[in-house]
């Protein structure tokens, strides 16, 4: 799967990754976790109090434009394209909480 | 770069965690006199194992109906019932006093967050047999959340880390955190520190938050403190299937006969049952020795094959119709429809899982996960560590369980809070600040990880942990494995020292964070292992393949760690049992050890 990440700061712009996601079975949050253990560990996103199963509800992120949690959204599709969820942006992904 | 301290926060009693045990200890330092700040990794009461509840947590039945005011509540079912229930769970392992103080104190602690609760406009439905409460834990943590609300003098801070306590020749005096969206070192000077956040998790399948890296433990161990029963760790079936459901407590939920009346046929990947044998199936459903059982009889099986498969086994619904299996679901619905939205719990879609099950031959896969760790910091019935001016609350704690908790985590950390909130805010009345020798170190150490060079990084650091701990430290053990997790550990901190980000930036940079993370697991999962190591026996949570027999006559202590000059001495002490005599005699299984208790038990529980 092709994976489009907005990137803020140095890098920023769009970066591609190629994820080997199942689609319909892998959560954004997945996805993530994968490209920072693997491909950019330097990839900023919400990862420092994760319940993973839609309970704290912090997870936010834009999949294609549409705002869902990373940790309950399921992937679908060829290509992705995730966004910070709006414009206070942080780094990469992480927005003002 | 050089890492410096934006801001210097100063108060009487600094409160460290961000969920139950944190937010009642807050309130009670609070009412105390004491001035109160509490630090929160995440936003509290959205963070901390407090929301990834199961659903209940009881008192005794006469204390729901004296003290909590609950009508229905079965008066035959006293406190004594639940403090011998507890020691006998623990394995006789608990620190008795820590008991009697759980008993004693949980219904006064429940009653304060049932008005918090109340006041929050949470649903909170008292079940009278099982003398419980049922709940979601998003509800718990607003009612928690509401706990600070009603007390706006508690300064929070939230998304903060703290790294490290600041300790002085006399004892601990605060702590150094890192505000994580801005990356800014905050330094808090406190008269007297509370520890509330939480147990470890070292593995790669657990039910828990990811807040679960035993910060509080380590740093309580880094800083001097005792620690205990670190062996000692709650495994339930969690969902390895579908992968967006991955780490759910759905498939213990789904054990529950009042939704699932058929039990599920478990097997392992090859088809071969996994079968609890008969004898042990008279026990009680609602009885929660029934998660060693499930780690036992099913752990054995994965642990057969686990070189093959993993942590996986089969939960196995064919014995139902569909319509039997809907029917099912469709309760489980109905039931926790009070809390979760429409066909959901939490954020899965109960009828998504039923599609899957009924495209998979009605199985799926499923592993045993970390729920919650028994061990953790040694205090005495003040709530004290063995380091002046530390003390601790909730999970964090070792010694209420023992080798196995069958009472409540939430009612645990409430009570714990009820009473280390207000020693720690005599104690700071008492003795004031001091003024710490180590901000510098702390400094330090965080810096190293930002500077440029070739290095590792923190994920992969905990990545290969998990990896080592699912192989040697897992539901099952042996001697041999646990040897190679030891040099597994030993690897791991040798890289410790060579951690590095790939980017300098502070502000929300959770590599950098992870380092931090990293450290604290690795600490307190080689606790962990050496004390399995060292622990030649089976008892509660703690099953070794190779010594199956609960050995009363030679091995009915607690191990105790310590850090001294960087290295972990461990020590053995015998339980503190001033009110039920200590066994003396073997048991040949854990399970047969179960039973004869439950058998015990048998009257009280009518």
């Amino acid at each position: 799967m092709k994976v489009r990440v907005r990137r803020s700061g140095e890098k920023n712009g769009i970066d591609l990754f190629q994820v080997p996601a199942v689609e319909n079975q892998w959560t954004v949050m997945d996805v993530l976790d994968y490209i920072a253990l693997n491909l950019d560990p330097s990839l900023g996103y919400y990862r420092h109090s994760v319940c993973n199963q839609g309970v704290c509800g912090r997870c936010g992120v834009k999949v294609n434009g549409r705002p869902v949690l990373a940790c309950t959204s399921k992937v679908q599709g060829e290509d992705i394209l995730l966004e910070p969820l709006n414009n206070r942006v942080i780094r990469d992904l992480i927005v003002e909480p | 770069m050089v890492l410096d301290v934006s801001k210097v926060v100063e108060c009487d009693v600094l409160v460290i965690g961000g969920a139950g045990a944190a937010v009642m200890s807050a309130v009670s330092a609070l009412r105390e006199g004491a001035d109160v700040c509490l630090v929160s990794k995440g936003k509290v009461g959205r963070s901390g194992n407090t929301i990834m509840i199961g659903g209940g947590f009881g008192i005794d039945g006469r204390s729901a109906y004296e003290v909590c005011g609950e009508t229905a509540a079965n008066q035959n079912f006293t406190k004594e019932q639940l403090f011998e229930t507890i020691v006998k769970s623990s394995f006789y392992l608990c620190d008795q006093e820590l008991v009697r103080q759980y008993v004693d104190k949980g219904p006064y602690a429940v009653k304060e967050c049932l008005d918090w609760a109340r006041k929050a406009g949470q649903k909170f439905f008292f079940i009278p047999p099982a003398s419980l409460w049922m709940t979601s834990g998003r509800s718990f943590g607003k009612a928690v959340k509401q706990g600070v609300l009603e007390n706006p003098a508690i300064r929070v801070f939230e998304d903060t880390i703290i790294c490290d306590l600041l300790t002085s020749s006399t004892g601990v005096c605060g702590a150094l955190g890192i505000s994580i969206y801005t990356g800014e070192i905050i330094k808090f000077k406190a008269g007297a520190v509370i520890l509330a956040t939480g147990g470890y998790q070292p593995f790669s399948l657990k039910n828990s938050i990811s807040d679960m890296t035993g910060d509080g433990i380590a740093m309580a161990m880094r800083a001097g403190a005792d620690v205990v029963d670190m062996e000692f760790l709650l495994f339930i079936p969690t969902a390895l299937e579908p992968q967006y459901i991955k780490g759910s407590i759905l498939p213990y939920l789904m054990t529950i006969p009042n939704y699932f009346p058929l039990y599920p046929t478990i097997t392992d990947l090859d088809g071969k049952e996994l079968a609890i044998a008969e004898e042990y199936r008279r026990i009680p459903p609602a009885n929660k020795m029934n998660k060693i059982l499930y780690a036992y009889f099913w752990g054995k099986g994965i642990f057969e094959k686990l070189d093959k498969y993993g942590n996986a086994m089969y939960f196995d619904f064919s014995k139902y119709t569909d319509e039997e299996l809907l029917g099912s679901f469709e309760k489980m619905m109905a039931n926790v429809a009070p809390w979760h939205a429409k066909n959901h719990y939490n954020g899965i879609n109960l009828y998504e899982v039923y599609e899957f099950l009924l495209k998979n031959n009605k199985r799926f896969k499923v592993g045993l996960g970390n729920e919650y760790s028994m061990g953790g910091i040694v205090v005495d019935k003040d709530f004290a560590s063995t380091v002046k001016g530390l003390y601790a609350a909730g999970e964090v704690t070792g010694g209420v369980f023992g080798a196995f908790r069958s009472a409540d985590g939430l009612t645990e950390m409430l009570a714990h809070g009820w009473d280390a909130g207000k020693k720690a805010a005599e104690y700071a009345g008492k003795h004031g600040k001091q003024t710490d020798s180590n901000t510098a170190d702390v400094l330090e150490r965080l810096q190293r990880v930002l500077e440029p060079g070739e290095g590792i990084s923190p994920y992969l650091v905990i990545s290969q942990l998990e990896q080592v701990c699912d192989k040697g430290f897992n539901f099952f053990r042996t001697g041999e494995l646990l040897q190679e997790a030891e040099e597994g550990i030993n690897r791991l901190k040798e890289m410790l020292p060579k951690m590095k980000t790939a980017v300098a930036e502070r502000r929300y940079n959770f590599e950098w964070i992870s380092a931090v993370l990293a450290e604290n697991l690795i600490l307190c999962a080689e606790a962990g292992i050496h004390a399995a190591n060292l622990r030649t026996e089976s008892r509660g949570t703690h099953m070794r393949a190779d010594y199956p027999v609960v050995n009363n006559r030679e091995h009915l202590y607690r191990i105790i760690a310590k850090l001294e000059q960087g290295a972990l001495i461990h020590r053995r002490e015998k339980p503190n049992a001033p009110y039920l005599p200590l066994p003396e005699e073997n048991v040949a299984t854990i399970p047969d050890y179960i039973l004869a208790s439950v058998k015990e038990d048998s009257n009280h529980e009518g």
